[in-house]
């Protein structure tokens, strides 16, 4: 959550940059937004904060090596030993869970901004030039949204092999439509707005334009869209990687760690427990937290 | 209304060359397709001898324009793991598919739809606040954990439904519950949104005004208008289940078009993959073509104002 507040108070800097009291309020705003948020909501952040820092801290956190076998310890229960039990090759569920994480968020986290920023700024290109330019990239935009992404990434990692960047590669494809689509949305009506029009009779070339004041403008409700869909980046990556086709063993990750236990489901739960459990809370995390925040941002929409 | 019929047509015509195209190039330009194709430690010989078998020889333009001919006269090549047509494979395999795919829409659509009108009509009761909680954690969870959970309770802890495999109708409980339950969560908030927000609209206000019974007043007012937007689902909601039926098929080793897709994946069986993806891009494509000529059909404003 500290990131998102972060990002959220750095573009209001950007936003009112010559206005220091300005930025003073819109911080002292979101504080007290975040404050009065439901109990519920704030476990949720809190959740999504250690999540970040088990990320971060990963060979701190983690009690034990996650590649170590022990085969003494084959399929052994959780205990003071093994906190979440130990997998077929005797290696800890716990320790592996928490490097698991750190793939996990790593990929969902930087897949979504190189997407944020390549669908922000094709989306704004698109609103601000129209024309044939803004057909071919909404041509791109409805293809995509139409067809499974899932099917697109099976073909991309067909043909580029299963490996870390070509997963990144994927997530941050997968994720540019709906900004670019947004971004567009957006700056058809800021481009009309009379600052813009003013900033252009005064001869400001069209570069500034968009970077002085379209970007500005647009950017906070999408940093909120890109936190909400780290939620279904999470999910893609766990699938393909659950495909055997995403992260390669013996890297830990919460997809490929769940595709493994799998066949001991009746004797070892726990190999499967581990990575699930810390899947869905994070995920359902991100969900509520993205939710509230819609309705917070956007008072209408909790009306329905 | 012809003009805005033979748009979305060439538009649709369009996104599925794009994808060809795109499949085609890319195992093409990435590196060594014969070598991608019959495995690392294949010998020269070998290689060559295939390459001249599949035309891998002539140059990148002759063997796209080749390609592109066979695929119009219906030729789609054979499977390199399997003698046969690829047409073949995947026609034994699609049947399986579009009988989990016609329960599960189905499914998703009843419950998902009486759900949605039964919580809006007691906006923020228990109900509503628990199946929209519910609703999130089903979003919130990818599907093959969904999977994994089924088969934990119903045939680890239950022992009631085998856990993979097809043949019984016990075989279809799970994986048909699988695919439901990602399309339900998301038809369910739909409905329940888009009867909310018709039944603020002024019309029914008239009605109620007017002295029309509730009944009357939810059925013909409310109902017909929050039906419009769920017809525009129908394209997102195929493009979900087939996408569902990777994993699914995957996890309950269910012998349809998904798993084969999979499986052409790590098995490097390129036709056969190319043929699948045509083929699930042409049933996107087309369902997404009807729904834009229905919604033309019913909503007169579409067809003018975007064409």
């Amino acid at each position: 959550m500290s990131t998102i507040t972060a990002r959220a108070r750095g573009s209001a800097d950007a936003h009112a940059a010559s206005l220091a009291h300005a930025t003073e309020t819109r911080s002292r705003v979101i504080l007290k937004t975040l404050r009065s948020a439901p109990p519920i909501i704030k476990v949720c952040m809190l959740i999504m904060l250690i999540a970040v820092l088990v990320a971060v801290f990963a060979p701190i956190i983690a009690p034990l090596d996650p590649a170590k076998q022990d085969l003494r310890a084959r399929l052994a229960g959780p205990s003071g030993d093994h906190w979440f039990g130990a997998d077929q090759l005797g290696r800890d569920v716990f320790s592996r869970t928490v490097y698991g994480t750190r793939i996990s968020i790593g990929v969902a986290l930087i897949g979504t901004i190189v997407g944020l920023i390549v669908g922000t700024a094709l989306g704004m290109l698109s609103g601000y030039l129209r024309g044939r330019f803004d057909n071919a990239v909404m041509f791109l935009v409805d293809a995509q949204q139409a067809l499974p992404f899932i099917i697109l990434a099976l073909v991309a990692i067909a043909i580029f092999g299963p490996s870390i960047p070509t997963l990144l590669m994927l997530i941050s494809i997968a994720g540019w439509e709906v900004y670019a689509r947004f971004s567009r949305a957006s700056t058809l009506v800021v481009r009309e707005s009379q600052y813009v029009l003013a900033s252009r009779s005064i001869g400001t070339s069209e570069q500034q334009i968009l970077r002085r004041h379209i970007l500005p403008n647009i950017i906070a409700p999408l940093i909120v869209i890109g936190t909400m869909n780290i939620t279904g980046m999470i999910m893609l990556e766990s699938s393909l990687s659950f495909l055997g086709v995403g992260v390669q063993p013996p890297t830990p990750s919460w997809g490929g760690m769940i595709a493994e236990g799998r066949q001991y489901l009746n004797t070892a739960w726990w190999i499967v427990g581990g990575p699930a459990f810390a899947m869905v809370l994070l995920t359902l995390s991100i969900s509520l937290v993205g939710d509230w925040l819609r309705d917070v941002l956007d008072p209408t929409s909790r009306r329905r | 209304m012809l003009r805005f019929i033979l748009q979305r047509f060439l538009r649709g015509v369009l996104t599925i060359w794009l994808v060809v195209t795109l499949v085609f190039f890319g195992i093409r330009i990435t590196g060594d397709p014969a070598r991608m194709m019959v495995g690392d430690n294949a010998d020269e010989v070998t290689l060559e001898a295939f390459r001249d078998a599949y035309g891998l020889n002539e140059s990148l333009p002759v063997q796209y324009g080749k390609y592109v001919s066979n695929l119009l006269q219906g030729d789609f090549g054979d499977s390199l793991s399997d003698p046969r047509p690829v047409t073949q494979i995947v026609g034994s395999r699609i049947p399986l598919t579009l009988q989990l795919m016609a329960i599960s829409l189905t499914l998703v659509l009843v419950i998902g739809i009486t759900l949605g009108v039964i919580v809006a009509l007691r906006r923020d009761s228990l109900v509503d606040r628990a199946v929209i909680t519910i609703c999130m954690a089903g979003q919130s969870m990818p599907g093959f954990l969904i999977a994994i959970l089924f088969i934990f309770v119903f045939s680890v802890a239950l022992r009631w439904l085998p856990s993979s495999g097809h043949g019984s109708v016990q075989h279809f409980v799970m994986p048909v519950l699988t695919m439901t339950w990602g399309g339900l969560a998301t038809i369910t908030r739909l409905t329940r949104s888009s009867v909310l927000e018709a039944l603020q609209a002024d019309y029914v206000r008239t009605a109620r005004a007017k002295g029309v019974a509730e009944l009357g007043v939810i059925v013909r007012h409310v109902l017909r208008n929050a039906a419009i937007p769920l017809v525009t689902l129908m394209g997102f909601l195929v493009s979900g289940v087939i996408a569902g039926s990777v994993i699914v098929e995957t996890v309950f080793a269910w012998p349809g078009m998904g798993r084969l897709i999979a499986g052409s994946v790590s098995g490097r069986d390129y036709p056969v993959l190319q043929f699948a993806v045509l083929l699930v891009t042409a049933m996107v494509v087309a369902v997404n073509f009807l729904v834009d000529v229905t919604y033309g059909l019913l909503d007169p404003r579409i067809r003018v104002t975007d064409v």
